[in-house]
């Protein structure tokens, strides 16, 4: 592969001088940030966006819910970029995290010095789907150590093969939906299933570079029995279009391998973000640190990068029979200055004991060069809630917003007004059914312009969704969902005083139809 | 030298400072949204550029700019905003502003960039005629030494040496004479007129050694040095760097009373001369059959939404054709060749084998590679028909079928006898076709595309480009380059010369044949029956004043003009008949006779004749060719103009084109 000089568009330029402008209005050189650990529940996010403690409003945002854990992260928190604040302990010292335990929720706040040069938002990338497994019943602990180990070759990729970082990674994740899955139902695919959705971002992306690292991962889900698929690059194709590169799952037999790791059933979760400035390997130098622990298998992740600052987000499998304690103290939560290294050492010691003993020097010394410069956010320890025996579909909705005081809280919350409004003028509608939706990820961004654009996956059970809608001859129960859904949700934000800041909205039960309505006129 | 390297020369040659350069906070932001506006450009809807061409080999450039201020977001604003405060205190001038900026409020928006190169001043108006104030260049330039050292510092700031006992962390927490250096050097490096060319260079004296101020500058260099540790990570920061040295922004204050504003700003137009002199001759020659070729090379911001060049051109002249092409494909299109190149490799690999998943990754890419290339080619085929002739897909005919293969959705009959849709399969595609279809695609220069002017024509003509919504523009501006011809309308020029020139001939004839009483007096017995002259006056003033009476009717244009241009034979040609009648008139008068007047006579007649025909040829051979064709087709007139290689095929192959008559250019050549 040869190495040439990057290629930056007039549009990255200008982004690197944004940058420099939104923190130019600040004192320090420094981002705000806030992220939040809470158990996964109906409703939850919406509460903390609603939170009046709190003085800022969401705007940049990633939210992800998942095996009983959820995280929020927000960036950027304010109407403007120009609102100040001021900081008391000099230039020099280390940023200060505010930590908050509220009944079981973990609730940091802080400052972050970002990398300005991380300008891959806009570039393009290489991104694709791998499942491990559909949906097992329950995972085990050998399905943590094999996402770890997917994740951390990924990485690897990533930074040694494409010189490049990885954007995102979220697990679990949903498969992608095979065109004739309305002539029969039962081929759409759950909401989430055990398998990685990754973006790499690519400098020059050229068919060379991408066919260099999609090599590699094909050949390494071809070693593994994983399924693997390609974002659609081809012109008339977008963002949730997937091209299938290996169709067939054969893990079962090639799981025999893996049988020197005892398996074991998962009691507790721990969430566990790391924040620093966005750069490339500091995913890899963080998940190849844990590796050497077998003790730690990895659950679900969300990484992102928001305002040049990257999130790595892991919920951790910890073996239960191996460990000494459960509970979480309080002064474990944060970093405090220490290198990721030395506090996950610490984190590790304190469940495991002395049987956590760090014998990969290399990883310690990559990670701290990589990374040592993250703070470390964790806890509490959530029990584990596997995926619920009941079938869900997934329902995508998106919108575009102008920037405003009250920012995220409107659209999700005329949303979840728009979807129990639904249920309620339902005829065949029972209270005793009555839920939420579950909403198991959502990210919003500014594009430039004063504009955010937001899109996110909601889940329902589609045994509802069948109670609700009856099969119709020419549209099927869940198309009249999204169709019914969308109306609702306009209709709530014209009659919300601050809903005419929030256009474009769509609801679809396919990722690729969002930006467009629903209904088929 | 760019960038960076301009930065080091900066801090090599001014002096380690004792104390920080002034530079606020506010101003560092300042810059950095002004910067970040002028590479947008997110408010100007439209840019037009005027080329006036007043005479032979020059030209007045005059630049209108449709901005709409609702079209700035609201930190973009913002900045606007405060910048009237900043100024205000900035310039002594306090918050009791008086004039018409206190009266109502204003913002100060960038609304272009400008070549450095450029030292005329600009003044700019608006659309009722109105000069608006501007910051000058100085003031601007502040800005963005405070906004680029902050911004420095920031991104430093973000690499994990900022944190430990590195060299890094000295200079960004320790030291504080190498971050003023620093700082020094870049507001030096902006504020001053002139920017570094080249490195001064001392060799160090025997007996010193390095001092504290030698040992300040040597850390600033290794830290900002192009190969070194932190190259990558400044790498972009460089490009910004190089734009803000190079480039000024210009920064007008708009009233907030009315979003949308009509900006006008005139800017120099350098002329290219490069050809020799034999071809300037040649070109001469030719030029009232060929017409005058102008070309104009501009460029413009990759951001910029649409453009729109205007030429207007003297009363006497017509604009007969004019094009525009930019190259604002160039980074698909090289993307697209190094694809072919790589896939064309890669295919000849995986031939043989089947179901692999690498199989299924070279479907994808390939399909998507040739998918694009037939969106490229799709491209300049509508270019041709809006331009009106047939795009010429001849010499194209690997790009033709594997855009075929792409977009036809034909499928092979695999062995179970069922559509088989791999494109792989498809005859058309194979290895040798891929690599001979990025040779076509460079040679042909698929990058560049063409708006063609098709206005009646008059002495002004018009071009229209339109960017395309998306994120392939690989660079910060995009080349534009115009090429026309014009006409001379006056018809009556060169046939009024050729009359005259006839005149003077038969004049001169006449008076020999009348004095030798010999109709073909040209000769030795001409000579011997040549009768003594008794009044060489009223000869002489026949053979002045006629030919001067009928010299001073000619419509004869200024040498500099282009109507001078394209008429140069036949000024000349009349010029010589003159000369020569005066040569002859001049004889007579010194009371030369005999045979010496019977050859200065022949002179004079056959030279007038000679010019008859150097202006009428031409032009007889010119209206035969309208004569045989009614009107010349678009590739005609294109053929010999500097189109892109694919529209004119034919040159592509000997790869000739004709030097234009001149080139206008944006910046020297």
């Amino acid at each position: 592969m040869t190495a040439e000089p990057r290629s930056r568009s007039i549009r990255t330029l200008s982004e690197l001088a944004r940058s420099g402008y939104n923190l130019m209005r600040q004192p320090f050189t420094e981002v705000a940030f806030e992220v939040h650990h809470v158990a996964d529940r109906p409703g939850r996010l919406l509460e903390l966006l609603r939170d009046e403690n709190r003085q800022a409003c969401f705007l940049e945002t990633m939210s992800c819910g998942a095996n009983g854990g959820g995280v929020v992260v927000g960036t950027r928190l304010g109407d403007t970029p120009g609102s100040l604040w001021f900081r008391d302990q000099g230039s020099g010292a280390d940023p200060r995290i505010q930590f908050t335990d509220d009944g079981g929720d973990h609730h940091f706040q802080g400052v972050a010095r970002p990398n300005l040069t991380f300008l891959y938002e806009t570039a393009s990338r290489l991104e694709g789907i791998i499942a491990l497994e559909d949906q097992p019943k329950a995972a085990t602990h050998l399905h943590t150590v094999l996402v770890k180990k997917l994740i951390g070759e990924l990485s690897l990729i990533a930074s040694t093969y494409g010189k490049a970082p990885v954007l995102s990674v979220q697990c679990p994740a949903q498969r992608p939906i095979e065109s004739n899955v309305e002539l029969d139902p039962r081929k759409m695919p759950p909401s989430s299933s055990l398998a990685v959705r990754f973006a790499i971002a690519l400098d020059r992306p050229s068919v060379s570079v991408r066919m260099e690292l999609a090599s590699r991962l094909a050949a390494y889900c071809e070693t593994n029995g994983y399924r693997m698929w390609l974002s659609d690059t081809r012109p008339g194709h977008r963002v949730g279009n997937w091209f299938g590169i290996r169709a067939r799952s054969d893990v079962d037999e090639r799981r025999k391998k893996w049988l020197t790791i005892v398996d074991d059933r998962i009691g507790h979760v721990l969430p566990v973000t790391f924040v620093g400035p966005a750069r490339v390997g500091s995913t890899h130098a963080i998940v190849s640190f844990l590796q050497q622990f077998d003790e730690v298998g990895v659950l679900g992740c969300s990484i992102t990068a928001l305002d040049d600052l990257a999130f790595v987000h892991l919920q951790l499998a910890l073996q239960e029979r191996a460990m000494v304690s459960r509970r979480f103290p309080a002064s474990l939560a944060r970093s405090d200055g220490e290198n990721p290294a030395m506090h996950l050492t610490g984190l590790l010691t304190h469940f495991f004991g002395d049987a956590v003993v760090v014998h990969d020097e290399a990883s310690a010394l990559k990670l701290i060069d990589r990374a040592g410069d993250y703070q470390t956010l964790a806890g509490p320890v959530l029990r584990y809630v596997p995926v619920q025996r009941e079938r869900r579909m997934a329902v995508w909705v998106s919108w575009q917003m102008t920037r405003r005081v009250e920012g995220l809280v409107t659209p999700i919350d005329a949303l979840m007004r728009a979807w129990r409004r639904l249920c309620a003028e339902n005829p065949a509608w029972k209270n005793e059914l009555a839920v939420d939706p579950s909403i198991e990820y959502l990210i919003c961004r500014d594009v430039g312009n004063s504009v955010l654009y937001g899109k996110g996956k909601l889940s329902v059970p589609y045994g509802l969704v069948r109670m609700m809608f009856p099969q119709h001859s020419t549209e099927s129960p869940q198309a009249q969902l999204c169709v019914g859904l969308e109306d609702a949700w306009k209709s709530q934000l014209d009659s919300d005083a601050s809903g005419t800041n929030v256009l474009g909205v769509t609801v679809a039960w396919r990722e690729y139809w969002l930006g467009h309505w629903s209904a088929l006129a | 030298m760019r960038g960076i390297e301009s930065l080091r020369e900066a801090i090599r040659t001014v002096p380690v400072p004792g104390a920080p350069a002034r530079m606020s906070l506010d101003g560092a932001a300042l810059g950095m949204s002004f910067l970040d506006t002028s590479l947008r450009l997110n408010h100007v809807r439209r840019l037009t550029e005027r080329i006036t061409v007043v005479e032979h080999r020059a030209a007045r450039r005059t630049i209108e700019v449709d901005v709409n201020l609702r079209m700035l977001d609201e930190g973009q604003r913002q900045a606007a905003a405060l910048c009237h405060t900043h100024m205000s205190h900035e310039r002594g001038e306090g918050s009791e502003q008086s004039g018409p900026l206190a009266e109502k409020s204003t913002l100060w928006v960038p609304v272009a960039r400008i070549s450095r190169q450029s030292v005329a001043p600009v003044d700019v108006f608006d659309g009722s005629g109105r000069k608006l104030p501007r910051l000058t260049q100085y003031e601007t330039s502040r800005l963005l030494a405070s906004g680029l050292y902050r911004l420095l510092r920031s991104v430093l700031m973000s690499h994990q040496d900022a944190r430990s006992e590195t060299r890094l962390n000295h200079l960004l927490q320790q030291n504080h004479e190498l971050r003023w250096l620093i700082q020094w050097g870049l507001q030096t490096l902006l504020t001053d007129r002139s920017q570094p060319e080249s490195r001064y260079e001392r060799r160090t004296p025997s007996g010193v050694i390095e001092g504290r101020g030698a040992d300040v500058r040597r850390v600033a260099l290794e830290i900002l040095d192009e190969n070194g540790k932190y190259a990558e990570l400044l790498e972009d920061y460089n490009r910004l760097l190089d734009i803000a040295i190079n480039e000024y922004l210009l920064v007008v204050a708009l009233d907030t009373e009315s979003d949308e504003h009509l900006l006008t700003y005139e800017a120099p137009v350098r002329v290219k001369v490069s050809d020799h002199a034999p071809n300037r001759v040649a070109r001469m020659l030719r030029a009232n059959s060929r017409g005058y070729h102008i070309e104009y090379e501009g460029r413009v911001p990759a951001s910029l939404r649409s453009y729109h060049l205007v030429v207007d051109v003297e009363d006497e002249l017509k604009i007969e054709r004019m094009y525009l092409t930019t190259d604002a494909d160039r980074a698909s299109a090289d993307r697209i060749v190094e694809d072919l190149e790589t896939l064309a490799e890669l295919s000849g690999k995986e031939a043989g084998t089947r179901d692999r998943p690498t199989t299924k990754l070279l479907e994808l890419e390939t399909q998507t590679t040739l998918r694009h290339l037939s969106e490229l080619v799709r491209r300049r085929r509508w270019d041709a028909d809006q331009a009106g002739f047939v795009f010429d897909s001849s010499r194209l005919r690997a790009v033709t079928d594997l855009c075929w293969a792409a977009v036809s959705g034909e499928a092979t009959e695999s062995a179970g006898g069922q559509a088989d849709n791999s494109i792989l399969n498809h005859p058309f595609v194979a290895p040798e076709k891929l690599g001979a279809a990025a040779e076509e695609v460079r040679d042909a220069r698929l990058s560049d595309d063409l708006s063609l002017g098709n206005d009646p024509t008059t002495r002004r003509a018009h071009v229209y480009w339109r960017r395309r919504d998306t994120r392939d523009n690989g660079g910060a501006q995009i080349t534009v380059r115009a090429g026309l011809i014009l006409r001379d309308t006056t018809a009556a020029g060169p046939g009024s010369v050729f009359w005259y020139a006839l005149s003077v001939a038969a004049i001169a004839h006449s008076v020999m044949w009348f004095l030798t009483k010999h109709l073909w007096p040209y000769s030795a017995e001409g000579a011997r029956n040549l009768v003594e002259i008794s009044d060489r006056d009223a000869i002489i003033a026949v053979l002045l004043l006629v030919p001067g009476l009928l010299y001073t009717r000619l419509t004869l244009p200024d040498r500099q003009s282009i109507t001078g241009h394209l008429r140069a034979v036949p000024r000349m040609a009349a010029k010589a008949c003159i000369v020569v009648m005066a040569f002859m008139a001049a004889a007579l008068a010194a009371g030369v006779g005999g045979m010496g007047l019977v050859v200065i006579a022949a002179i004079t007649v056959s030279l007038s004749v000679v010019a008859a025909i150097a202006v009428g040829y031409p032009e007889f051979v010119a209206w035969l060719a309208r004569r045989r064709h009614k009107k010349r087709s678009i590739e005609q007139q294109l053929r010999g103009m500097r189109v892109p290689a694919w529209v004119d095929p034919g040159r592509r192959a000997d790869g000739k084109s004709v030097a234009p008559d001149v080139i206008f250019s944006w910046r020297a050549s």
